[in-house]
């Protein structure tokens, strides 16, 4: 694999070649900083954006020209990452060397005319569409809590994130999706491409220059800047600890546990939270899996997970809403479990090893190496090998210290109410 | 070994057959820095009754899938377990209607991961107490997928398609079910069915070939294993009448769900290979419900469905279409479909595109380990072999037999679910 990274005036370049896999991605990147009035345009627009466009002005006309390419995937997406928020635009097509040189021209063809030539007439978005997507996406925000999982994800992230873009979900207030025009989505739509934003395009694959010339007519079109942008949060929190439980009709309640993460080091959070996390949740003998589900039975899932932006541990279960008390306490005491020694050491070299095989899985995973690229834009990030080196330097000490720099912020359930 | 090669994509299969008649399947590749290396065993929920000789075995539904937690118990086998972590692997299982597979993720030393794999698979320890203990955990899971709207649907459906199937039961039984589960059923299951000639071993990575059929050699000679007679399954006589045609299952929903289904003979079409009938099916079911179609583009905008997907499913002799559709306007959707599926049709230009998709698909099959893995597994405990030419398949595949599969499909054995508030 080999990478590349060149600088235009409107856009960056990220190439990775790689014969590792079959096809090729391109993924174009538009970030700014967040700004919570975009999100009723970020969804309603992708999708209009990807449902038809002046050519394939009919949903049929863009998949048949679509399944015509070999099932070539495009999508869209909007996303909040830390203080930033982002469209990305991508596509997957089989590697080009498969089929003749008409193949490759007729895909950029089909990504220049969904990015640049939507379905727009005077100055809107075609209605007919807009308001099926429209009313689609309202009817899908009040779907959210038919899926416990995902309503219980969004309502502790506004609970535990209160005051910082990582307390909205890309999902909007029906009232604010309400209100939008498909001139006023148009409008929207005419910002992405005018210097508003920074622009990262990522190509990954088998790819050569003829390849990237071929892609020209897409480069030419955008307009980015160079703006520095962030990830990270800095975010004061109240000391407080929130607790609260939501009631709906479940069988199963999900149980999320937050804690705040205070004043790491780089290291801290890139090399020792790793292994804490590890040890507390996601490796096969995790002392939540063996505490609460082996010795205890009291769940089926359950495992912790860390986020870097907005610094923060939680520990997720689903259990049966007459095991809340216990669960916690349980949690609780896991977590205190960190700070002893004995039942680090058991677990510290495995740990780092499961982590090592963990580590592996990016030479396998062609998004997480285009994300890994984008995201060293907007924050520092080692290569694969570096973190490798310095995650196996971590001590038992460095881990066992870390609880001086955890705190308990949120505890929330989703009861099943059943 | 006997050396096989998938087409088109050149990737090789090395597999071999062992005197106690475990099945070895080797897949040696240098793309990756990881190994994945599984046990499964040809046994899963759909065995509801079996016989052995002259004993007759009526299986507890949930069994399959509470053996394959008792196997893969490490926090009951601390040896083992430590061994494992020391590793840095990940150990996982799964349990289908067909197959239960035990797998180990890692990347150190696959010579050991192997041998503890084999040593989880070979070194159960089923009694009293560690079941009542599962129980809970099991429970718990049993939960987990009755909140999952889409999946207790379909459970619904199956009931009222059929009469007595296996496919009436989930893979993890009810509450009820596993309460009723003792170590004295699994270990006889564990007995009958974990026989040598009724298991295959697959691994995938970068490997040495002799070194590995070597360990599994070795290990085998230690167990001195023989091959035994495999239970035979006792099937569920099944009618093709719809057992419930119509049913409204209250759920407090904000999109109502639809589910639309037809059951039929599958021996009406005289195809013998199921998955070349249920890619014919479904080259169809994607031309007429696809966001390619027209009555796609017709019923979204006419605000009859959200969304829409549809399945081919084959039970022993029966098959059956289905439809599942998230809409606001349950009874307007189900007016139309039920004439709509009668007017199903495909061009030839529609049909060679379903085979471009169906191409790409298979040549990103092979881009990953896990899926290759997985794909040999199903085809072992479905099929009991493997295709490698299924690329052929695919494009010899005629319009003109899609067009008779089509002027075949029975409709009027209907099944309706619908949620209400």
């Amino acid at each position: 694999m080999e990478y590349k990274k060149i600088k235009e005036k409107d856009y960056t370049l990220h190439i990775i070649n790689s014969n590792r896999f079959k096809s090729v991605s391109i993924v174009i990147f538009l970030t700014k900083k967040f700004n919570k009035k975009d999100i009723p345009y970020g969804r309603l627009l992708t999708q209009n954006m990807f449902y038809t466009s002046k050519k394939y002005n009919t949903k049929s006309k863009v998949v048949s020209a679509v399944e015509d390419l070999y099932g070539i995937r495009g999508s869209g997406s909007y996303g909040i990452t830390g203080e930033c928020e982002s469209f990305v635009f991508s596509l997957d097509l089989l590697n080009p060397k498969y089929f003749d040189k008409s193949y490759l021209k007729k895909v950029v063809k089909y990504f220049y005319e969904t990015l640049f030539n939507p379905n727009v007439e005077d100055g809107h978005f075609n209605d007919e569409y807009f308001n099926m997507l429209k009313k689609e996406m309202i009817s899908s925000i009040k779907s959210l809590k038919d899926n416990p999982r995902t309503y219980a994800s969004i309502n502790y992230n506004s609970i535990m994130y209160k005051g910082t873009p990582s307390e909205y979900s890309v999902y909007p207030n029906i009232e604010d999706i309400e209100k939008i025009s498909s001139s006023e989505l148009y409008e929207f739509y005419k910002t992405l491409f005018n210097g508003e934003y920074k622009v990262d395009v990522a190509i990954h694959g088998e790819v050569d220059d003829d390849f990237i010339k071929e892609l020209s007519p897409i480069l030419k079109r955008l307009k980015g800047n160079n703006n520095k942008l962030h990830f990270a949060i800095n975010h004061k929190y109240s000391d407080k600890v929130i607790n609260k439980i939501d009631v709906l009709p479940f069988n199963q309640s999900r149980l999320y546990i937050g804690y705040r993460l205070n004043d790491l080091s780089f290291h801290e959070m890139n090399h020792v939270l790793r292994v804490y996390n590890t040890i507390l949740g996601t490796m096969n003998d995790s002392i939540l899996f063996n505490i609460v589900r082996e010795e205890n039975s009291l769940c089926y899932t359950i495992g912790s997970y860390y986020s870097k932006y907005n610094p923060s541990l939680t520990v997720y279960a689903g259990i049966n809403k007459k095991n809340y008390e216990k669960t916690v306490e349980l949690i609780k005491k896991c977590v205190e479990d960190m700070k002893d020694r004995k039942k680090i050491e058991k677990l510290f070299e495995s740990a780092k090893k499961t982590i090592n095989t963990y580590l592996n899985n990016y030479y396998d995973d062609l998004t997480l190496q285009v994300d890994t690229y984008y995201n060293k834009e907007f924050e520092e990030i080692e290569d694969v090998e570096t973190a490798r080196e310095n995650i196996n330097k971590v001590t038992i000490d460095e881990v066992i210290k870390l609880n001086d720099k955890i705190s308990l912020s949120t505890i929330y359930m989703m009861k099943g109410d059943n | 070994m006997i050396k096989k090669t998938f087409e088109k994509v050149n990737e090789d299969l090395y597999t071999e057959k062992l005197k106690n008649g475990i099945e070895v399947y080797l897949y040696k590749t240098d793309k990756t820095k990881n190994f994945y290396i599984t046990i499964s065993v040809k046994y899963g929920a759909y065995v509801t009754k079996y016989k052995v000789g002259k004993r007759v075995v009526e299986v507890i539904p949930g069994s399959a899938h509470f053996l394959e937690h008792k196997v893969m118990a490490l926090s009951e086998n601390p040896e083992i377990s430590k061994r494992i972590n020391d590793l840095g692997s990940l150990a996982n299982a799964w349990t289908s209607y067909y197959g239960t597979n035990y797998n180990i993720f890692g990347s150190i030393n696959l010579i050991e991961n192997l041998k503890l794999l084999l040593d989880i698979f070979y070194n159960t320890d089923i009694n009293e107490k560690n079941v009542e203990e599962e129980k809970g955990i099991i429970g718990e899971e049993i939960d987990m997928y009755k909140d999952k709207i889409d999946g207790l649907l379909s459970e619904y459906l199956n009931k009222n398609l059929f009469t007595n199937s296996y496919i009436r039961n989930t893979v993890v039984g009810e509450r009820s079910d596993i309460e009723k589960i003792t170590a004295k059923s699994l270990n006889q299951i564990y007995s009958d069915y974990y026989v040598p000639n009724n298991t295959f071993i697959t691994v995938c990575g970068n490997f040495d070939i002799d070194e590995v059929m070597d360990v599994i050699n070795n290990y085998m000679d230690k167990l001195n294993l023989k091959p035994k007679t495999i239970p035979t399954r006792i099937k569920d006589k099944e009618k093709l009448e719809v057992n419930v045609p119509y049913e409204e299952i209250t759920k407090d929903l904000e999109a109502n769900r639809v589910k639309y289904a037809i059951k039929m003979d599958k021996r009406i079409f005289g195809i013998k290979d199921d998955n070349i009938l249920k890619d014919y099916l479904i080259a169809i079911l994607s031309s007429n419900f696809s966001p390619s179609s027209k009555l796609y583009e017709k019923y979204r905008l006419k605000e009859l469905m959200l969304s829409i997907s549809y399945n081919v499913y084959t039970i022993d002799d029966i098959l059956i279409i289905s439809l599942t559709s998230i809409t606001k306007n349950p009874d307007e959707f189900i007016k139309n479909i039920k004439k709509d599926i009668r007017k199903l049709k495909i061009t030839k230009i529609e049909f060679e595109r379903k085979k471009k998709k169906y191409i790409r698909n298979y040549l990103l099959d092979f881009d990953n380990i896990e899926d290759i893995e997985y794909n040999i597994a199903l085809s072992l405990m479905i099929d009991g072999k493997i295709n490698y030419h299924e690329f052929s398949d695919c494009i010899n595949a005629k319009y003109e037999e899609a067009l008779r599969v089509l002027s075949l499909i029975n409709y009027d054995n209907e099944c309706i679910i619908k949620t209400i508030k």
